[in-house]
């Protein structure tokens, strides 16, 4: 507890630190860049630069609270389908796309050059993605200095975490979203980078059940019997959450599941599970901080 | 399950007993299916010398737990659930004259996916108390709307349906704009729309099963009546039954029992359409029969396929059962259509010739060809960007035209296409509840996509338009294999169409669940979207729209004379060889305009009831009219789309079904 304690400290305090270059970056010219996903607008945003159009830009504010874009940005409509009459008045430099959006590529090109960011994909570590698409996002607009500084706080804070869950951290852990209807709910599994994370977290992740292309899998309440000891962190999604809450404590299964008797099912708080870098960092705090404070869980009362 | 199947067995009568032995062989095979896939489920939670004591003693030992919380109350609703979509099912073909009536035909399930979706945003506190009793609500209201419409007009059976279809069509696009709209907030609520039995403890069995028993009640109550209907309306007049109120009260059940299921388990296509058809093929001739067979052939089915999908392997992962139920039950509807000799089934002949019929009707088509030219003209200069609404300046025109300009070609053609296709689909069968996607292309095409998807990590236009139309191609083939032997008769047609629909459906419900991140754009696309278009694309559909107009204009002999049915053949005409001409023109229009702005075709339903309600009866003239309008109706409707939520854009067909779904209600009203 106590090397936990120091640990999270330091990662705090490299955190901090994080936030100079960014800062001194937002002085050079600043390209004019367009996301059309938010994995790489947070990811813009990290390395100091301000994209003039995200795409459905109050969701990206509502589900990534620590990026957040300046209020003059434009919002270009939903993420399947971004306005490319807007698009073109607006007159990107580049545009930033995600591998799930790949097939826009050959419209958004006739607006400006088109960088396909892959984060989550069947074939590579989805953190390996990650970090490659951060060093080509800041190669792609000139931050490689930025970005370098932030990759390396990055580790720092990845071992960090590490460090603090080694030794207070044994038991398997789901990780996921409870559906509202009380009986189903998504985990993260092999594929998605929440499975690559806990791997370097130390973390052994209960979820066997094969997942989808997008690295989740839907299942029912009863199969997270399959791995008794678990802990499982469950996103808080405010009031849907709450929903989900409600209609499982009528539930005479999940009441019984000893995660549950025990007091090993709990709540983190959200981040979005196909975002960027930062979306990382900030899952591997809301992890290590979840697991490190009621080690076993056994929380009382 | 076993004593209910006796106790069917003693009331049917000594004359049926012999045919109906066939539907008793089913349903024991079925039952018996599911006993020992059940068994085996059961006994890989928990060993079977274990069950009875687990049952007398549940302890809270895990897999005690599971198998009395979780396995056994799933058994429980699956009979319940199939019980109640079953008898639904043969209360509403019986009721509305029509073999392809379902519950979710009449926006049951529509209905409570808008409501769940409009609390999730708006008044989340009316899902506090679980989704069930808002999903609930949400069907019954649309329930009640159908029926207040059909009530309205003297419950045609027609204006029922129509009503019925449009409402869901309305419903359904309402929600799909909601999800787009709030995209990351609703995608948990495809996993609703996927049909779940999977139980959390024996609270949704103790809810499902009273209101099922009581809707079973009520059945016996109208049962005796609604038979008397079957046989026809001059029958039923002779004893002094009033059919209009026998119709709505048996409507109205169904719409109940299909609300409560909607409500407990979420959407569960096929059952309904497949308990009856079923039960009726296997030797359950008349209504009483297939009433009391129906509910428990559903029953044994979805339990049969309930248990298949909690298999470990190839099912396991997430396949949900009301897209298993789909997955399973489309072929078998293909299979037995392709067995029977005879499909009996009558649906509602003729177009009705009581209707107005114009006096003029050139002035009006040329009426309507000028409004669509006026629309067309202001869908490509009026808009909107950044600083506002306005005109097109010559300056900015070529900018902003390089984008605009195919979508709008786009629409116009797409409207035309659909119009054209609807319009020929309803003369060629008689049934004014077919539109475009009841050919079955528009699914397959859309099933080529998503099978695409599985494939492709993006989502590529050009394969995408390569697989939509290998998917429709596919399916047409298919669909002229199951008819042609019967000579491409409307009804086989029509039900080959509906069972390909619903496979697609389901199929399209796996695929949304999945949290995958492109269901955003298989959503647009699946709604009508012409923002992939191009401009070789448009003008591709553009040409085609008018060769199948052409086609058709110039088989208005055929379009004219096959309504009657019978009187066609004796005034020479080859039904046939025309049915398959009128069907490849049919095919031809849908699956280009599927592959311009995807598969949703409510345009293709409406114009030609609309071009019907201006009095251009004749079958020349409708196609004209209906061609104008259509084209006219999604020119609107994408123009709506693009700028009225700018810089969110709505998906053109969708845009028509929200627009033009109350119209056509109003409409349907006015008919009295």
């Amino acid at each position: 507890m106590g090397f936990a304690r120091i640990d999270r400290r330091s990662f705090l305090a490299g955190a901090a630190l994080l936030c100079a270059p960014a800062a001194n970056a937002t002085a050079s010219a600043a390209p004019r860049v367009a996301a059309v996903d938010w994995a790489a607008a947070e990811c813009l945003l990290a390395l100091g630069i301000a994209p003039i159009a995200i795409a459905d830009i109050a969701t990206y504010r509502q589900w990534l609270p620590e990026f957040q874009p300046p209020p003059d940005t434009r919002d270009l409509g939903s993420r399947a389908e971004p306005n490319l009459e807007l698009l073109a008045a607006l007159t990107p430099d580049r545009i930033f796309l995600s591998n799930w959006q790949r097939g826009l590529a050959p419209l958004l090109q006739r607006i400006a050059p088109v960088e396909v960011v892959t984060i989550v994909d069947a074939r590579s570590d989805a953190m390996d993605n990650v970090r490659e698409a951060f060093t080509r996002i800041a190669s792609s607009t000139g931050r490689q200095e930025a970005a370098s500084s932030y990759l390396s706080a990055f580790d720092a804070s990845l071992a960090g975490s590490s460090r603090a869950l080694a030794g207070v951290a044994s038991r398997p852990v789901y990780v996921g979203v409870l559906h509202e209807n009380g009986t189903q709910l998504f985990l993260y599994g092999k594929g998605s980078w929440v499975h690559s994370l806990m791997l370097r977290l130390g973390l052994r992740n209960a979820l066997r059940a094969p997942t989808s292309a997008f690295g989740n899998a839907l299942v029912d309440i009863a199969e997270l019997a399959a791995v008794p000891d678990a802990v499982l962190l469950y996103l808080d999604q405010g009031a849907r959450t709450r929903r989900a809450e409600r209609a499982l404590r009528a539930s005479t299964l999940w009441q019984g599941l000893p995660m549950v008797k025990e007091g090993r099912a709990r709540t983190i708080p959200p981040f979005y599970a196909l975002g960027g870098a930062p979306s990382i960092r900030r899952t591997m705090r809301l992890l290590a901080e979840a697991l490190e404070n009621a080690p076993d869980g056994h929380r009382h009362g | 399950m076993r004593r209910m199947a006796t106790a069917m067995g003693e009331t049917t009568s000594a004359a049926g007993s012999r045919r109906v032995g066939g539907t008793g062989i089913l349903l024991l095979c079925l039952a018996i299916a599911g006993a020992v896939v059940s068994t085996h489920t059961l006994s890989g939670i928990l060993p079977p010398q274990l069950w009875w004591q687990a049952i007398g003693h549940p302890g809270d030992d895990v897999p005690t737990l599971i198998f009395t919380d979780a396995a056994l109350p799933r058994i429980v609703v699956a009979w319940c659930a199939g019980a109640a979509l079953g008898l639904a099912g043969v209360l509403l073909q019986a009721a509305l004259r029509n073999p392809m009536a379902d519950t979710t035909t009449l926006g049951t399930g529509s209905g409570a996916y808008l409501a769940l979706a409009a609390c999730s945003i708006y008044a989340p506190t009316f899902l506090e108390h679980g989704q069930g009793w808002v999903a609930l609500a949400g069907s019954v209201t649309a329930g009640a709307i159908v029926l207040a419409i059909g009530r309205g007009v003297g419950f045609t059976p027609i204006t029922v349906i129509l009503a019925g279809l449009t409402l869901n069509l309305l419903c359904g696009s309402l929600g799909a704009a909601l999800t787009i709209l709030n995209h990351e907030t609703l995608n948990a609520l495809f996993v609703w729309q996927g049909g779940s039995l999977a139980q959390n403890g024996w609270g949704g069995a103790a809810t499902l099963a009273p209101l099922v028993a009581l809707g079973g009640m009520v059945c016996a109550l109208v049962a005796r009546p609604l038979a008397i209907l079957d046989l026809g309306d001059e029958h039923a007049r002779a004893v002094g039954i009033p059919a209009g109120l026998i119709r709505l009260l048996a409507t109205g059940l169904a719409i109940a029992l299909g609300a409560f299921t909607v409500s407990a388990v979420g959407v569960i296509g096929f059952i309904g359409l497949a308990a009856g058809h079923l039960a009726r093929h296997t030797g359950a001739r008349t209504l009483t029969q297939r009433l009391l067979w129906a509910p428990a052939i559903g029953a044994a089915l979805l339990w049969l396929i309930d248990q298949i999908v909690q298999q470990a392997g190839v099912l396991r992962s997430g396949l949900p059962t009301g897209s298993a139920a789909a997955l399973l039950g489309a072929p078998l509807l293909l299979w037995i259509m392709m067995r029977l000799r005879h499909v009996e089934v009558a649906p509602p002949r003729g177009v009705p010739e009581d209707g107005f019929r114009t006096r003029r009707p050139f002035a009006i088509a040329g009426l309507l060809v000028g409004l669509l030219g006026t629309i067309y003209v202001l869908a490509l200069v009026f808009g909107r960007n950044a600083d506002g609404w306005g005109l097109l300046s010559p300056a900015t025109a070529p900018d902003v035209l390089i984008w605009r300009a195919p979508r709008v070609g786009a629409a116009l053609a797409a409207g035309v296409l659909l119009a054209v296709a609807g319009t020929v689909m309803q003369r060629m069968t008689g049934n004014p509840m077919a539109s475009p996607e009841m050919l079955g292309v528009s699914s397959g095409a859309a099933l080529g996509v998503i099978a695409l998807l599985y494939v492709l990590p993006g989502f590529h236009r050009p394969a995408m338009m390569l697989a939509a139309f290998a998917g429709a191609a596919g399916t047409l083939g298919v669909v002229v294999a199951v008819n042609w032997r019967w000579h491409v008769a409307p009804e086989r047609l029509l039900l080959a169409g509906v069972a390909l629909a619903t496979l697609f459906g389901g199929i399209a419900a796996v695929m949304l669940m999945g949290g995958d991140p492109r269901t955003a754009m298989l959503l647009a696309w699946m709604s009508g979207s012409t923002y992939w278009a191009t401009a070789s694309d448009a003008s591709t559909a553009i040409a085609l729209a008018l060769a199948t107009l052409l086609a058709a204009m110039l088989s208005f002999r055929w379009l004219e004379l096959l309504p009657l049915g019978a009187t066609a053949r004796s005034l020479g005409v080859d039904a046939p060889r025309s049915r398959l001409v009128l069907l490849a023109i049919a095919a031809a229009a849908t699956a280009s305009a599927t592959l311009v702005v995807g598969p949703l075709s409510f345009v293709g339903l409406m114009a030609p009831h609309i071009a019907q309600r201006l009095g251009m009866r004749r079958a020349l003239h409708q196609l004209v009219a209906a061609a104008a309008i259509g084209g006219s109706l999604l020119l609107t409707a994408d123009w709506a789309g693009r700028t009225l939520l700018f810089p969110w854009q709505m998906p053109a067909g969708l845009v028509s079904a929200v627009f033009g779904g109350p119209l056509f209600l109003l409409l349907l009203l006015g008919r009295r």
